[in-house]
């Protein structure tokens, strides 16, 4: 990292992205305070206690379940003698490729009370808090197994050997020494989680419990459209995120031991690797098995039964076309976003100083900003300075780019990090200019992450729900819209063979990142 | 600054080639001839309908579907550069809020005329295009035919805690039933009324949620638009309706005094009340957007959709009852002289009021 001042065209890039970026925020404060704060009475007459209160118990739950089933899967299939460890860390990353919100229409389908597994075993009492945390811990939990698993992978053994000479039971070093070598890779994890659930939107709908993002999209498509209550609710959310982020910055500086220079040596599982194996089973069967396997059977019933006069209820375009949305989509907000991320990747990497951490932060306003609320200001922006957008597909770029941008710019900083400057100050020396010289050296050096970064966000993008359906043109269905909109009309087995290509898709695009990082750093 | 300038120009081409590249039936250009509509209504019900009218007009249409209040606020906002040509409304008093708003473009097509003005504005500018009872649905395996609710009143029994499903306030025709409430009862008593029966209901994201947990047995009752449990019982389900708050025929004995003045006592049957409240009809109805693009082919989908053809696919695929004049309902729909209907003009309802005392209630 080089103290040097950054070059004003950097700065200046870096400052375009960011205003862009803090847009959508300053509309929605602007929104909020606007007329006489009675958006905020109207927000605070709509429970906002209540709210916080049990988006705050839904996040922490979903939080500590997630870092417990990440952290135990993650010491199994890293720090053991678990049987099929390389089949049991794919079981255990995939679940990633289904969005939670699809998982929620499996489990609220089968788990409905007076559902079939209620008519089954009398079960009912899966809805509402443990529901969303069940599915939500179930779909986030790979998060923490994979961040966790990188840091279980370099630290040092050294300490944890020290421990053990000194008399420590193996549970006890695992306990005392390793995990809080790896508190800040646990903290981050945790913080991804907590971003996604305050996020989520398909999920605490379906299960039926209320969140400050599903009481927003309630504002949003309200007869009466209040976007004065919205913003306002939409000012605590980014309020708590904020926080949420501020935590993140702390811990990231921490807790770097020195990296590993020969694997630790595997705990003896002895007697205990089977039923570790079954758990491993269990966790991969309840977060993938399960959801895959329901919409497998779901596509396997054949199509809807047709209404009166012999006329197909189904009505959406094609799959193939459904997929060409979602990918078009995607493609070009991961491109934005990787052309994007490059300045704010570069600032972050390679200077110093208040002005660029400022602005590399606000470029990452996306990470407080959950899709509902991008979408909530591009409405807003859309009736007023931004009409020429209205109705078209950039629009949905546009939202989708700003929310995710910040997955480009983590994964492409760590690739620009680990580029020597001294290559890029040589290109100079040699009469390169700075801009010729970068794309000449860092650029291709650092390709690999910049690449990691677009698929994230490709990714995360076609996952995308609620700004999806908000910001889409009309006439332009994706998979994800098609999977929500069909079985929320009950019709599950026209959503199923959508949900399968967005799964599908998703575990591509995840194999691709996950084979590139070695498995491990990406997120 | 020649970086900014560079980095943005590849980030506006690459969204710019992106977003010009997809194959023509992923993102129409706008043709004059390209409809472009707004629906509240569910997707599986319009669709199919679209489809026909594709077919028979050579007119393409491109839908935007969501919640009709969301999509009605949408057609508000976009007044200065409307995008839409038409709305689909789930109910007739979310049209009538837009045309009072002044977002509607008066219609004076004499083929309209074919619906009855009470399902339609005076001018023009919205027809219902089919109609709905608002009735209570029950599972018949966790309520005796005799306990069943007869009035909405009978609805706030406490005897129902926890066992009635509701669906959210998104849903129009919810909004319209509490907005008609409004209008009979008055304020006060339907607010009071309202705030009993929410402390009995749960709220399920949409109407089709509440008919599959009744269907299944997880709600005693659920209120829903009668097509609503046709759809359920259809699928085989324990259901039954119930059109609330009609009257019903009681036999009393009357004196009569005869032509040559003597007094007897006879026994007739009587209507009792003698004014019920009566279900809610509502209509289903097109909006024709002001300043919209493709404004004749707008009007082309509203006389479509009064046609006979139009009008048996509602009734046929939906168990809606047709609006046009003379069309009777199919597939065991009670004909409509049969029901008591709420005496409240489609059109003097408010929704937002409606809304209001639900939210107040305690509905969400």
């Amino acid at each position: 990292m080089s103290a040097r001042r950054p070059p004003l065209a950097l700065l200046a890039a870096v400052t375009l992205v960011a205003a862009v970026m803090a847009a959508p925020l300053a509309w929605v404060v602007r929104d909020a305070f606007a007329d006489d704060l009675a958006g905020w009475r109207r927000a605070w007459g709509d429970r906002l206690v209540r709210l916080l209160a049990d988006t705050l118990l839904l996040t922490g739950l979903v939080t500590v379940a997630a870092v417990v089933l990440g952290v135990v899967t993650a010491v199994l299939v890293v720090r053991t003698d678990l049987p099929f460890r390389r089949a049991a860390y794919w079981a255990l990353a995939l679940p990633l490729a289904v969005p939670p919100f699809v998982s929620a229409i499996a489990y609220a389908d089968l788990f409905s009370p007076a559902g079939p597994v209620d008519r089954l075993t009398g079960y009912d009492g899966f809805l509402g808090l443990e529901g969303s945390t069940v599915v939500l811990a179930l779909g986030l939990f790979p998060y923490v197994f994979l961040i966790a698993g990188a840091a279980l992978q370099v630290a040092s053994p050294d300490r944890e050997e020290a421990a053990r000479s000194l008399g420590l039971r193996p549970i006890a070093v695992l306990w005392r020494v390793t995990l809080p070598g790896i508190r800040a890779a646990l903290g981050a994890g945790a913080l991804l989680v907590a971003f996604h659930v305050l996020a989520e939107f398909g999920t605490p709908q379906l299960m039926r419990y209320q969140t400050f993002t599903t009481a927003i999209f309630d504002q949003l498509v309200s007869l009466r459209l209040d976007l004065a209550a919205a913003s306002a609710l939409s000012c605590v959310l980014v309020a708590v995120a904020a926080v949420l982020i501020a935590m993140e910055w702390r811990l990231r500086g921490r807790g770097r031991d020195a990296a590993a220079t020969r694997p630790a040596a595997p705990l003896r599982l002895g007697a205990w690797r089977w039923p570790a194996l079954g758990l491993v089973a269990l966790v991969w069967a309840t977060a993938a098995g399960l959801p895959v396997g329901w919409l497998v059977w779901q596509s396997l019933r054949g199509p809807e039964p047709a209404g009166f006069g012999g006329l197909s209820l189904t009505t959406g375009p094609g799959l193939p076309e459904l997929a060409g949305n979602s990918l078009l989509v995607g493609v070009a907000s991961a491109a934005a976003c990787a052309v994007l991320a490059l300045p704010v990747a570069v600032l972050a990497a390679r200077h110093r100083g208040r002005a660029a951490l400022a602005l590399s932060g606000l470029s990452q306003a996306g990470y407080a900003l959950p899709g509902v609320v991008v979408a909530l200001a591009l409405i807003g922006l859309v009736a007023g300075p931004l009409s020429a957008l209205a109705g078209s597909v950039l629009l949905l770029v546009v939202g989708l780019s700003i929310r995710y941008l910040p997955e480009a710019v983590q994964a492409t900083r760590g690739a620009v990090a680990r580029v020597p400057p001294e290559v890029e100050e040589a290109a100079r020396s040699l009469g390169h200019r700075p801009l010729s010289a970068f794309l000449r050296t860092t650029l291709p050096l650092a390709a690999g992450g910049v690449l990691v970064g677009a698929l994230l966000v490709l990714l995360s993008v076609i996952r995308e729900l609620p700004a999806t359906m908000l910001l889409r043109p009309p006439g332009f269905d994706t998979l994800a819209v098609r999977v929500w909109v069909d079985s929320s009309e009950g019709l599950y087995r026209a959503a199923a063979p959508a949900g399968l290509v967005l799964v599908g898709i998703c575990a591509v695009c995840l194999v691709v990142v996950l084979r590139r990082r070695k498995g491990v750093s990406a997120l | 600054m020649a970086v900014a300038g560079a980095l943005a120009g590849t980030a506006l081409a690459a969204i710019g080639t992106a977003g010009a590249a997809p194959a023509p039936s992923q993102v129409r250009t706008q043709h004059a001839d390209t409809l472009v509509i707004y629906t509240g209504r569910r997707e599986s019900l319009i669709a199919p309908a679209l489809r026909a009218f594709e077919a028979e007009s050579g007119i393409r249409v491109q839908v935007k579907s969501g919640s009709t209040g969301a999509l009605a606020q949408q057609i508000l906002a976009e007044r200065g550069n409307p995008q839409a040509s038409v709305l689909i409304s789930q109910d007739a008093p979310t049209c009538e809020v837009l045309r009072t708003q002044g977002a509607l473009q008066a219609n004076p097509d004499r083929a309209l005329e074919v619906i009855p003005d009470a399902y339609r504005a005076p001018d023009g500018s919205w027809i219902g295009v089919s109609g709905r009872a608002r009735v209570v649905m029950y599972n018949r395996n966790l309520v005796r035919r005799a306990d069943l609710p007869q009035t909405v009143q009978d609805l706030a029994n406490p005897r129902w805690r926890g066992r009635i499903a509701a669906p959210s306030t998104r849903e129009a025709s919810l909004v319209s039933w509490a907005g008609a409430l409004v209008r009979q009862l008055g304020r006060e008593r339907a607010q009071a009324l309202l705030t009993q029966i929410a402390r009995n209901t749960t709220t399920l994201p949409s109407h089709t949620d509440v008919r599959k947990a009744v269907g299944r047995g997880e709600f005693a009752l659920g209120l829903v638009n009668h097509y609503y449990y046709h759809l359920e019982s259809a699928e085989g389900s324990p259901v039954g309706l119930v059109y609330t708050d009609q009257a019903r025929t009681v036999r009393v004995r009357v004196r009569v005094t005869g032509p040559n003045g003597r007094v007897r006592t006879v026994i007739r049957g009587r209507q009792v009340p003698a004014k019920p409240l009566g279900v809610l009809f509502n209509a289903a109805s097109v909006c024709l957007v002001k300043g919209g693009p493709a404004q004749s082919e707008a009007r082309a989908l509203m006389a479509w959709m009064t046609s006979g053809r139009a009008q048996q696919l509602f009734a046929e695929l939906n168990y809606e009852y047709p609006l046009r004049r003379g069309l009777p309902p199919t597939n065991g729909v009670k004909p409509l002289p049969a029901i008591d209907t709420a005496q409240v003009a489609l059109r003097d309802i408010d929704p937002v009021a409606g809304l209001e005392v639900l939210e107040a209630a305690g509905f969400r």
